[in-house]
């Protein structure tokens, strides 16, 4: 049995959504048909419903592939999580269609149109919209138990977002091998922000501490230029390491009055970071927000090694030359001028970030995380032992010899950090019960 | 079979838009569709889409089962879902882009199987979708084959001023028979000889593997041909069915049959085997059913004898 399947008119890096649309006006089908046609498991049957054509958590893509007598790479470049990491998705992808008019017009739509990095069509130079033509509704990425009449049609007024009467869409090699380098760097950018190498290792916990937005939302706000420079991008760039020394230090000066009245508070929490985690609540009142901020946005953008012998703000405007910020990223995708305009507004953003973090933070939640944060360099573990009613842990640490500047309480608490119990009650891991020194 | 296909090929060729095939029942129409659709592929390769719709018999004539038979005859997978109108839209847009994929060179040809039980109805949409079919540029050629009944309603179509679909879809006819003398018996034996298989794939015929010593002396079936059509012929009288109301051919069906009982039963290595005798032969036929149903396969009282029909 065989399928309605117009040769040669699915373009490289075309939308899944639009593959979609294609195959169902092709065939006079609907969002039942389509999941009996691509489904490849038969007990899952009308067993559940597509949520939405940009990420495809159970669509058979190689069912679909072998039905469209097309390669599977050219399906697998039609869904936003080629390009954007799982927890990046919901932040920097555009839930409903964003589509260029002109690219719908000629029988396209890509993934990438997507990403709120991209305000204009790369292509095209034409502004992306989310809204229907006819109607104004907000374009939904699913399928509804509606034949689709028409290419493209608003699942809202059924009306096509452009009149479309060719089946064979435009092939152009321009459009093409547009999509082609900005679907290949996006690609490359996944793959060095998975790498752990080149990340802190706590930032892969970005999903909770949402630190990659402004990178984002940077590229977002900057996104003609991003997409002029993208495209102009020269390989030979690759291996420079961008120096953005001056513009940290430069917003560090701005944010230097409201850090001055907290010197103190920082040196405190740098110095007792790494015990906090193992004193009883009640010996602390809470750690002061702008530290907490302070030390955080410090630790997204300098290397761990660096940052642990870091005192005080003085020491960065004394001792430049040993900053090394994480940048390589901007510096592997886009040309210098961007990348340090991308960063200053990053920096900036991370900063807001930060503060505002701290400021939700409840004390219980301040006792715990300054623990993570310091683990990486006081060799940390944790061993969880659990029973019917509570779970134990047991945490044990070295301090480093060499580290000056963390200093604990006196001798005796050294002591009971060195080899402490910490006793959670079962289900509550956000409240301490009690404290148990272990001897 | 091999006067039929030719026939579809002259109708292919010269861009005919509908012709009318008929013959008696089990002559083994249905079959000889399946090979002439397979040559038709062979032929023409991707240029050509070909497909056979047998028709079936509903309580209400129903415009989806039909759209729906149409599309499964084309081998389109979506062809239960929806209603008429989507089905109707689906055959289309499939034709049409069938056409575009072969670049305006596609024709498609529709055997209609059963063709007697069509109504005025499903005359009436068949010739809607030829001519929005035409319009863009798709030539569609419907073969409508059948039982002789099918000649009435081509009559009852003319009494009703009908001829937009006579002309479209009745304007040639073709006969089709079942074996009608010791030629035809020949010719099948012959290919029982040498164009068949068995098993698949060993390059050996149905012949040579169940009498493998007296072929490779020269023994051929085909020299039984005459031994085993005058068998048939002495049978027929026989039978005791007035010779004019029984069909003067002899249908495929039990044909086969016969010389499948006659291979597999008396199968023998003996490299002097000559033949088989006349008693082996009245076995066969008696085993295949022939002679009970002989009594039955006789025209139709309704209908006027093939000599007064063409």
């Amino acid at each position: 049995m065989s399928y309605s399947i117009c040769k040669n008119s699915i373009i490289p890096y075309e939308s899944l959504w639009s593959i979609v649309h294609k195959f169902s006006y092709w065939n006079v089908c609907c969002l039942k048909d389509i999941q009996l046609a691509f489904h490849r498991n038969e007990q899952l049957k009308g067993g559940w419903i597509i949520s939405s054509l940009l990420t495809f958590p159970r669509w058979e893509m190689e069912k679909i592939a072998e039905i469209l007598g097309i390669d599977i790479n050219t399906i697998e470049k039609g869904v936003i999580e080629t390009y954007l990491c799982n927890n990046e998705i919901l932040k920097l992808s555009c839930r409903s269609i964003r589509y260029c008019p002109d690219c719908v017009s000629i029988g396209f739509h890509s993934a990438i149109h997507q990403i709120y990095a991209f305000t204009v069509c790369p292509y095209h130079q034409t502004v992306l919209t989310d809204k229907c033509i006819h109607c104004g509704g907000i374009i939904d990425p699913g399928l509804n138990a509606k034949t689709i009449q028409n290419y493209y049609s608003c699942q809202r007024c059924q009306q096509p977002l452009y009149e479309f009467v060719n089946f064979q869409p435009e092939r152009s090699e321009e459009l093409i091998d547009t999509f082609t380098r900005i679907g290949e760097l996006m690609m490359q950018r996944k793959i060095k922000l998975k790498s752990k190498a080149s990340l802190p290792s706590w930032n892969n916990d970005s999903e909770k501490f949402g630190m990659l937005w402004p990178f984002w939302n940077s590229c977002y706000q900057n996104g003609k230029e991003v997409n002029v420079d993208i495209l102009n991008f020269q390989s030979s760039n690759e291996k420079s390491i961008l120096n953005v020394n001056e513009e940290y230090r430069q917003i560090l000066l701005k944010i230097e009055n409201m850090l001055e009245s907290h010197t103190d508070c920082i040196k405190k929490l740098l110095q007792n970071g790494a015990t906090l985690g193992h004193l009883s609540i009640d010996r602390i009142d809470g750690i002061c927000e702008i530290a907490y901020a302070y030390i955080i946005w410090r630790l997204y953008w300098e290397s761990e090694s660096y940052y642990a012998s870091i005192g005080s703000i003085d020491w960065l405007r004394k001792r430049e030359d040993r900053i090394r910020i994480k940048t390589e990223l901007y510096a592997i995708h886009l040309p210098e001028r961007v990348a340090k305009s991308i960063f200053e507004y990053e920096c900036k953003a991370t900063w807001i970030s930060s503060l505002r973090y701290a400021q939700s933070m409840s004390k219980q939640s301040q006792f715990y995380l300054p623990g993570d944060f310091f683990t990486s360099f006081t060799d940390f573990y944790w061993e969880v032992s659990s029973g019917p009613e509570e779970s134990n842990i047991l945490a044990s640490f070295k301090l480093p010899t060499d580290l000056d500047v963390i200093l604990p309480f006196d001798n005796e608490h050294l002591d009971k950090m060195s080899n402490a119990l910490i006793r959670f009650q079962k289900g509550k891991f956000d409240e301490i019960v009690k404290f148990h020194p272990r001897h | 079979m091999e006067e039929l296909l030719e026939k579809v090929m002259s109708w292919i060729e010269n861009l005919f838009t509908g012709s009318l095939v008929y013959g008696y029942q089990r002559l083994g129409k249905t079959m000889s569709l399946k090979y002439i659709v397979e040559e038709i592929r062979d032929l023409y390769g991707q240029n050509i889409m070909v497909g056979i719709a047998p028709m079936v018999t509903n309580v209400r004539i129903s415009e989806s089962a039909f759209w729906g038979q149409i599309l499964k005859a084309f081998n389109h997978s979506l062809w239960s879902n929806g209603n008429a109108q989507i089905k109707r839209d689906r055959l289309f847009k499939y034709l049409n882009i069938f056409n575009q994929n072969v670049k305006g060179r596609g024709r498609a040809i529709l055997f209609i199987d059963d063709a007697q039980k069509l109504e005025h109805s499903h005359y009436n949409w068949l010739s809607e979708i030829h001519n929005d079919l035409a319009l863009n540029k798709l030539h569609l050629m419907v073969i409508l084959v059948g039982q002789p009944e099918l000649l009435i309603s081509k009559g009852t179509l003319e009494e009703n001023h009908k001829y937009e679909i006579i002309s479209r879809f009745m304007n040639t006819e073709h006969q089709f028979h079942g074996i009608r003398n010791v030629d035809d018996v020949a010719i099948i034996l012959n290919s029982y000889d040498e164009s068949t298989e068995y098993p698949h794939f060993s390059r050996c015929s149905f012949v040579n593997y169940h009498f493998t010593e007296a072929f490779r002396f020269g023994w051929r079936l085909e020299q039984e041909s005459e031994k085993i059509w005058n068998e048939l012929q002495k049978l027929r009288t026989m039978n005791g069915v007035s010779e004019d109301l029984l069909i003067g051919e002899v249908h495929m069906e039990y044909f086969a049959r016969i010389i499948e009982y006659l291979c597999l039963q008396y199968k023998t290595d003996d490299p002097g085997f000559v033949g088989f005798t006349v008693e082996q032969i009245k076995s066969a036929i008696e085993n295949s059913g022939y002679i009970g149903a002989s009594k039955y396969l006789r025209y139709k009282d309704i209908l006027p004898k093939p000599s007064t029909i063409i």
